[in-house]
């Protein structure tokens, strides 16, 4: 479960995350729209915790984020729009390597076992992670995440660059993970993916929740339409 | 568009703050290594001319003396201070300052400075020599190793190509933007030599003005070649941080490592004998020879019959003059024929060992450099041996004198009570040192100074290719 | 923790072995202390012979000479002037040498040990400047290049080695975006920091100290300085601990890779080429070697005019030196005329004055020696590199105080020669091989000389470690995303911020 209550964050006198309050429940995937600058990346980074915001609560997995980022950032998985990986490092090493660090040891079998889940065959996770796709980046990253047993998934900008193949098996991926009651909340302006894979979305504008909305009842062309509406329309 | 890409190169050094801060760091190094070079430099003139005048007049002190006691008494030589050592102060150190002059002995040069400091004394002197051959090829380096790997990266460089520069321009105003920067550090070291002279009342006269062109010119070949270098190595290395780690480690391995791995390998390829196999060897063939202060030595009772035969007489104490000084004079001319035979077999293995390092310098230009800067500013082995010559050379000369007025001045045979004149004591000048001339200088240097010019031309030609097939799109 | 270090250690594992880079610098790293483990034995093993030789060729002519006072001639054949009874000519014969042996630690370094002296023959006319004559065959022009020692590799190159190994320690994080995700996997970016840096301390400290043990096994210091070489093994993990800081305190502060590079470059050519070369400059500024003026003056015109005073006027000195002569037999001849004395006697009470005078003369150079190593300790302060230098070369027993022990050891054994000498002669004893037996224990054999780390070379190293270890503290508790304020010196800006905030 991931909640805000009137988050908000300055950089001088540009408000960038204006009063946001929003509730996003377990297995659920919530897509944050919005144009560059709207101040979804600034969200993301005040639920890891590595923003302070100026007012306003967050809490991920039952946890106040403010009072013990640590320990909420035990619960996270974070996929950011560059996947981070050693380039040195096969696909396995890093997963390995990653997992390790937040306690979980994965032997070959688990960790061929997590890649394979994600989509990653056997072969490719023995290659280094230089000679991947942004596709199988992001599905390692993942792995990474599912690896933590993180309750909470955070996606930056998840299918930029994918190619459609490649989206769709992030999409079909997202809604297995959620299927779990992992929740996800994916910061993207990708409205066709959105449609597709989320259960609700929220259009942000200069730092503001303008909207939120179910997904299902809409088609992409709504979504287009209601998106453009209200990125477009006066404060 | 030359005009143009000087201009932007210039600007964008002008607005580098790495260049800021390290050119400014390394200009504070250059103007208190420069003066504090000069203080110690004029410090030790100052001192040396004391000691002169101090031997001198010790030796005009002795009054009446005979002139055997006087050839003991001896005198000092002192070695003076290289023309340029404030700007690079070369093997003073370990060269010692100065030469006990006496008869029947030729010492060495004693009292070498690295003997009486620290280990400190191994991790070399802060001059401007160092900081023009370490410090400034490194300002060159972190400023310049991105100049077009960097340019490349950014997607920059196809732009310019597209808008009309050419890849030789590009490579060439980057060179000489670099070289053009090593070149005020020049400047300014030529510039504060000049004013430290003036300021000291000195003067520069016209051979040491003749070195410090020919310093600056060396060092303006180095730093030509170090441009050329890191734009050569910015424009093939795949990344800025490929060319930056390069640079890196050939400046490290040909400026700090091999110099010492090259002196190593030189003294062992070419070692010098123990000074005790030396000194037996010297003694082994000196007792072949005729012994002045023994009577009953067989060679000085033929030289006897010989002296007496020559004067007619059949006592030598009835010669009109001194036998014990025609002895001594040949007991040293023997001495020196000795020491002829093998100081020079020495002297060839320090020219051997010498050889081997040169030899490297072909290969390693910042050995090249400074060798050369030893030896223009007259610090090098060549100037401490060529002061020793000089030195022993007036050794015979004054010690022959002295036997001379001993076998021919008045005396008799056996007469030890006997006393030179004041005057003629004051008569026999006092050491004066004549350093070699500049050509002299170069001319022990010649492998070094071709070995520079070589690896300008090559690198010019690298250049030259490199520009021409710049590689525009990033790897 | 140690889950954090295992995880950090694999990957290093990883990296490592698909890094020719790596491996080729450890390897020449190895390489380079090999080759000056094999070039410092055979130094040693020169200088030791030297120190041999010179015992042997002592010991075969006293041997000769004690032939002699067995077969009760005077002296050598073709010397019909020598009678061994006579002091003076049984100290002469006599043959005696001292020197000072290579401590095995002298593999290790080579210190100054190429320009001072190692075996001075002793007589009564010795002067301890007489050992700087005796300083082996040399050239200067390769003593100037500097020695590859392994105290050089182990100190200067070092360092080096560890800016290869770490010089993008969380920078390349920084650069490539991981250190986001090394924020959220792990409970603290600190740990895994510390994880890093301990890895790269071990990867460093165990080739260097391993080096350093090799050493001092091959020159078999262990069973003669076992002590030494266990504190030089001590003194170097400090000064790796002290570099690993330095570059953790930079990997802290600085966000870009090549920033990082360069500041670590940067320090190196500071604490290892600057400051020693800065302080030498001053140390020679300050305390000039000069033109050895003690010693001409010595050697010369003081000398000349010991010898235009008469031999009495010696004699209060002499007294003062040595009370036991007033009661010899010769010392009633004191108020006696000229024609009366013996000159064979007297001449002793000229050469302890001349003794006196080098004496003189050398403690005012000892004494500038002295200025000059206070001037260059205080150096250390500024440079581990110089710290470590003094240090190490201090154990080996090739540092100048350890060379200048033996040449004052010289002048307490000319003295009691003198003293011997002195009384014999106005004792009116006459020598027999007991005597000159006497005479030639008045040397001591072939001594080693060295010392051990003072306390201000640990305490700098220790607070270069705390300063640094401070730095990087300050630097990882700054906020996670706040910019770098090193980032004006990067080439590119952007590079200096982990995120873009949108």
């Amino acid at each position: 479960m991931l909640s805000s209550q009137s988050l908000t964050k300055r950089y001088g006198a540009e408000t960038v995350v204006d009063t946001l309050t929003l509730h996003v429940a377990d297995g659920e995937i919530y897509g944050l729209l919005g144009p560059n600058g709207a101040g979804k990346s600034t969200t993301i980074q005040i639920f890891l915790g590595f923003v302070t915001p100026d007012s306003g609560s967050r809490m991920v997995a039952g946890i106040d984020v403010g009072s013990d980022p640590a320990k909420a950032r035990g619960q996270i998985g974070y996929v950011p729009e560059t996947v981070a990986l050693y380039p040195w490092l096969t696909g396995r090493e890093n997963l390995q390597f990653f997992a390790r660090l937040a306690g979980h040891s994965l032997g070959r079998a688990a960790s061929s076992a997590l890649l394979a889940r994600v989509g990653v065959a056997t072969e490719a996770a023995n290659r280094r992670v230089a000679e991947y796709s942004k596709g199988m980046r992001q599905k390692v990253g993942i792995a990474i995440a599912l690896a933590k047993k993180a309750r909470v998934l955070f996606l930056d900008e998840p299918s930029s660059g994918l190619d459609p193949e490649a989206a769709n098996e992030l999409s079909a991926l997202l809604r297995e993970v959620a299927n779990d009651k992992v929740t996800v909340l994916m910061a993207t302006h990708d409205l066709f993916r959105a449609s597709e894979v989320c259960d609700r979305v929220g259009i942000m504008r200069h730092g503001r929740l303008m909207m939120e909305t179910d997904v299902a009842a809409l088609t992409p062309q709504a979504l287009d339409a209601l998106y453009l509406q209200h990125i477009r329309s006066d404060r | 568009m030359i005009g143009a890409l000087l201009r932007h190169e210039m600007l964008a050094l002008y607005r580098n703050r790495r260049l800021q801060l390290l050119g400014g760091i390394a200009v504070v190094l250059l103007l208190v290594s420069g003066i504090a070079g000069d203080r110690s430099v004029r410090a030790a003139a100052t001192e040396r001319a004391r000691a002169v005048a101090q031997t001198r007049a010790e030796w005009l002190a002795q009054g009446p003396v005979n002139p055997h006691n006087a050839a003991h008494f001896g005198s000092f030589a002192f070695k003076p201070v290289g023309a340029l050592a404030m700007l690079d102060g070369g093997v003073d150190p370990f060269v010692g300052t100065l030469i006990r002059l006496e008869a029947h002995a030729q010492n060495d040069v004693q009292y070498t400075a690295a003997s009486q400091q620290s280990a400190l004394v191994r991790l070399g002197a802060l001059d401007p020599a160092l900081v023009l051959l370490l410090l400034v090829p490194l300002v060159l380096i972190v400023v310049g190793h991105a100049t077009i790997a960097g340019e490349r990266e950014s997607g920059r460089l196809q732009v310019m190509v597209v808008q009309g520069a050419t890849r030789s321009a590009l490579f060439w105003t980057k060179t000489a933007a670099l070289w053009g920067l090593g070149l005020c550090f020049l400047v300014l070291v030529a510039l504060q030599t000049l004013a430290v002279a003036a300021w000291t009342g000195g003067g520069v006269d016209s051979p040491a003005l003749e070195r410090v062109a020919a310093l600056m010119g060396v060092y303006a070949g180095w730093l030509l070649a170090v441009s050329l270098t890191v734009t050569i190595v910015s424009a093939l290395a795949q990344d800025a941080r490929a060319a930056l780690t390069g640079l890196l480690l050939l400046w490290i391995g040909a400026a700090i490592v091999a110099p010492r791995i090259a002196g190593r390998l030189a003294a062992d390829r070419n070692p010098l004998p123990t000074r005790r196999a030396f000194q037996a060897a010297m003694r082994a063939d000196r007792e072949k020879g005729l012994n002045g202060h023994d009577p009953q030595d067989a060679r000085v009772k033929a030289l006897e019959a010989q002296v007496l035969v020559q004067y007619g007489v059949t006592n030598k104490k009835d010669l009109p003059i001194n036998f014990d000084g025609i002895s001594m004079q040949k007991d040293e001319e023997y001495g020196d024929a000795v020491w002829d035979r093998h100081f020079g077999a020495l002297e060839q293995k320090l020219d051997a060992q010498r050889s081997n390092l040169h030899r490297v310098a072909i290969l390693n230009p910042a050995m090249a450099v400074r060798a050369l800067s030893m030896a223009l500013a007259g610090t090098d082995v060549s100037h401490a041996r060529h002061f020793q010559q000089q030195a022993e050379t007036y050794r015979r000369d004054l010690i022959q004198r002295l036997n001379h007025e001993q076998a021919y001045g008045g005396s008799r045979t056996d007469d030890w009570d006997w006393k030179a004149s004041t005057a003629f004591i004051a008569g026999i000048p006092d050491f004066v040192y004549v350093p070699p001339s500049l050509d002299e200088a170069v001319a022990r240097v010649s492998t070094p100074l071709r070995a520079l010019v070589a690896w300008t031309l090559l690198l010019t030609v690298i250049g030259a290719a490199t520009g021409a097939r710049l590689r525009l799109e990033r790897a | 923790m140690r889950s954090m270090i295992a995880a950090v250690a694999t990957a290093e594992w990883h990296r490592w072995r698909r890094s020719w880079l790596r491996v080729a610098v450890l390897l020449l790293y190895l390489g380079a202390g090999a080759y000056a483990i094999v070039a410092g034995q055979h130094d040693v093993q020169r200088w030791d012979t030297a120190v041999t030789a010179a015992s042997e060729r002592a010991a075969v002519n006293q041997t000769e000479t004690r032939a002699m006072y067995a077969s009760g001639v005077k002296g050598p054949a073709d010397e019909p002037w020598v009678d061994l009874a006579v002091g003076y000519w049984a100290e002469w014969y006599s043959w005696t040498s001292m020197s000072v042996r290579p401590q095995p630690l002298a593999v290790t370094a080579r210190g100054v040990s190429d320009v001072r002296g190692h075996v001075i023959r002793v007589n009564r006319f010795t002067s301890a400047f007489d050992v700087g004559k005796n300083i082996d065959l040399g050239n200067p022009e390769t003593q100037a290049l500097g020695a590859l020692d392994l105290v050089f590799v182990l100190t200067m190159l070092m360092p080096l080695v560890m800016l290869v190994f770490g010089f993008d320690l969380l920078s390349y994080e920084r650069e490539q975006g991981i250190a986001t995700v090394l924020h959220v996997q792990s409970a603290s970016i600190g740990r895994w920091f510390a994880a890093r840096l301990i890895v790269l301390a071990v990867i460093v400290l165990v080739p260097t100290v391993g080096l350093w043990l090799i050493g001092a096994g091959v020159s078999g210091a262990f069973s003669v300085q076992a002590a030494a070489v266990w504190q030089g093994a001590g003194f170097l993990s400090l000064l790796v601990l002290a570099w690993v800081a330095a570059v953790g305190a930079v990997g802290a502060w600085v966000t870009t890779s090549a920033t990082s590079a360069l500041t670590l470059a940067c320090l190196w050519v500071a604490v290892t080429l600057i400051v020693p070369a800065l302080a030498n400059q001053v140390v020679s500024a300050v305390v000039p070697v000069g033109y050895a003026s003690e010693v001409t003056n010595a050697v010369r015109s003081e000398q000349a005019a010991l010898y235009a005073q008469p031999p009495g006027a010696f004699r209060p000195a002499v007294y003062a030196a040595f009370p036991g002569l007033r009661s010899a037999p010769y010392a009633q001849f004191d108020d006696a005329a000229d024609s009366l004395r013996n000159p064979d006697k007297d001449m002793f009470l000229r050469e302890f004055a001349e003794h006196m005078l080098s004496r003189r003369a050398m403690e005012a150079i000892w004494s500038r020696e002295v200025a000059r190593e206070q001037l260059a300790m205080m150096a250390q302060w500024g440079s581990p590199t110089v710290a470590a230098q003094l240090a190490l070369t201090r154990l080996a027993g090739v540092d100048a105080a350890s060379h200048r022990a033996f040449e004052q050891a010289v002048v307490p054994v000319v003295r009691a020669k003198l003293a011997m000498l002195l009384d014999g002669e106005w004792n009116n004893r006459k020598y027999d091989v007991a005597a000159f037996d006497a005479l030639v224990a008045l040397v001591p054999p072939a001594a080693r000389y060295g010392g051990t780390i003072g306390i201000t070379s640990w305490v700098v190293l220790l607070t270069w470690l705390s300063a640094a270890i401070a730095v990087a503290v300050a630097g990882l508790r700054r906020p996670f995303l706040s910019p770098s304020p090193f980032a004006r010196f990067s080439l590119d800006a952007r590079l200096s911020q982990t995120t873009t905030v949108s």
